[in-house]
């Protein structure tokens, strides 16, 4: 399951945001080497994590196993604000392209060192169920290019909107991914399930109701 | 026109082919002006395969006459140094670059110089990762003088990543069609007789009588327009429909 929390909510669960900080700080500074968001608490939260930020948290026997954080492209993000130097077309902006970033999973769930596994599929199909159910078909990843071959194979249509670059000790390149209902089926067939893994929480869930009610 | 203008124009220009050849061919057009001429893709295949499936890793080739033939019949892809260094690679890197291993050092030195005889001097390797953690590459071969600037690198990396997905989307699309034309009776009756099962004991495990079987098995290789029975199983294995 993939919960959905809105940034306004993260004071209502402290708990799991302690988890989830630790696990970012883990994953991107320990084990990536990005120094620049070392943090001497080993919580890693930037200038991104405010009310507007979305979080997705994937969960496996109620211990957190996967994350990742969606900005709106309408707002300060970390392409626009961080590495707008690595994008050759306009940065888009419109409020239905959301930007992807700080994917990991915990690496007690990895299987192996290259398979996405069943715990990085779910969070592919959790940005996806997401994007469909809240008027989003396009994310922005600054990803390895390895990762293009991987969308196309689980049905996206990606677009480069620059050229490969390095980045610390990472090649990255900033890609537009769409995606559509058929885009979630291949990745279910993929996953091998095909019940609905996102569960909206708190703020979204109530706005969610509303929407649906009216 | 800019490095980028070019790539993300060659990019469109893949994605829009419509066969896996012209995917290639398109590829091989990018890498051209760099004495790239020739080139091999295709997941790595294990050592315990035998050599048919070997074969099936396979998605393209454009090499020189003679040098797939040769490649394939004596294995060489598990010791190839370009195939070896893929193992522990994500990006690109050139042939000159793959190191040799102590113990098979001489086998791989004479893969290295029978490929050079046969016109592949030098070359550049694109390692691609599937899904399911499996390895992948598309390792392109020139005759002449090879010359791939830096900048260039990541510009080929780009374009093969997005030839080889939209290769695989293609391949994947057609055996899709060709698997929605077979019926499951005659998907069942092609994966017995695949398991080297004769007519009868395919219709005792289906319950069907061997005459049936026998219908089934010859439309299934009408459907994948094979001469006989072997042919459509072996038909039925290329198209990835039976594993």
């Amino acid at each position: 399951m993939i919960k959905v929390i809105a940034g306004c909510d993260v004071g209502h669960f402290d708990s799991l945001f302690d988890e989830i900080f630790a696990l970012r700080h883990k994953v991107f500074v320990e084990e990536l080497g990005w120094e620049e968001i070392r943090r001497p608490d080993g919580r890693e939260i930037d200038q991104f994590d405010d009310d507007y930020a979305v979080h997705h948290v994937a969960f496996r026997d109620g211990r957190v196993s996967g994350y990742q954080r969606m900005l709106s492209m309408a707002r300060p993000n970390l392409l626009r604000n961080v590495y707008p130097e690595l994008c050759e077309l306009e940065i888009p902006s419109s409020p239905d392209v959301w930007e992807l970033t700080r994917y990991a999973v915990a690496p007690e769930y990895r299987e192996g060192k290259r398979s996405v596994g069943s715990v990085g599929t779910e969070l592919i199909a959790g940005f996806v169920e997401w994007g469909l159910a809240s008027g989003v078909n396009k994310v922005i990843i600054e990803f390895e290019p390895m990762w293009v071959f991987r969308a196309m194979g689980l049905g996206f249509l990606p677009r480069p909107l620059g050229l490969p670059a390095e980045v610390g000790q990472q090649t990255i390149v900033p890609t537009e991914v769409t995606f559509s209902e058929r885009t979630l089926l291949k990745i279910r067939e993929t996953m091998g399930r095909h019940d609905p893994v996102v569960c909206f929480m708190g703020t979204l869930a109530e706005q969610r109701r509303v929407r649906l009610a009216s | 026109m800019s490095a980028f203008i070019k790539t993300f124009d060659a990019i469109e220009r893949v994605n829009q082919c419509d066969t896996p050849e012209r995917v290639f061919h398109e590829l091989l057009k990018v890498v051209e002006p760099y004495g790239l001429t020739n080139l091999m893709a295709g997941t790595m295949p294990s050592p315990h395969d035998k050599r048919a499936e070997t074969k099936r890793h396979l998605w393209a080739e454009r090499q020189p006459e003679g040098w797939m033939q040769r490649y394939l019949q004596q294995s060489y892809v598990f010791t190839d140094p370009v195939i070896r260094r893929i193992h522990g690679e994500l990006s690109p890197f050139r042939w000159s670059e793959a190191p040799l291993s102590a113990a098979i050092e001489t086998r791989q030195k004479l893969i290295f110089s029978e490929a050079s005889e046969f016109g592949l001097k030098d070359g550049l390797a694109v390692p691609i990762v599937l899904v399911d953690g499996t390895l992948g590459s598309v390792s392109f071969g020139g005759g002449g003088l090879v010359d791939v600037p830096t900048h260039a690198m990541g510009e080929i990396n780009l374009i093969a990543i997005y030839a080889m997905g939209r290769a695989v989307q293609l391949r994947s699309e057609t055996e899709h069609s060709v698997r929605a034309k077979l019926t499951t009776r005659e998907l069942d009756t092609l994966r017995w007789a695949c398991e080297g099962l004769t007519m009868i004991e395919i219709g005792e495990r289906l319950g069907i009588s061997n005459r049936t079987v026998e219908l089934h098995l010859k439309s299934a290789a009408t459907k994948l327009g094979a001469r006989n029975r072997a042919h459509a199983v072996a038909e039925a294995f290329r198209a990835g429909i039976i594993h």
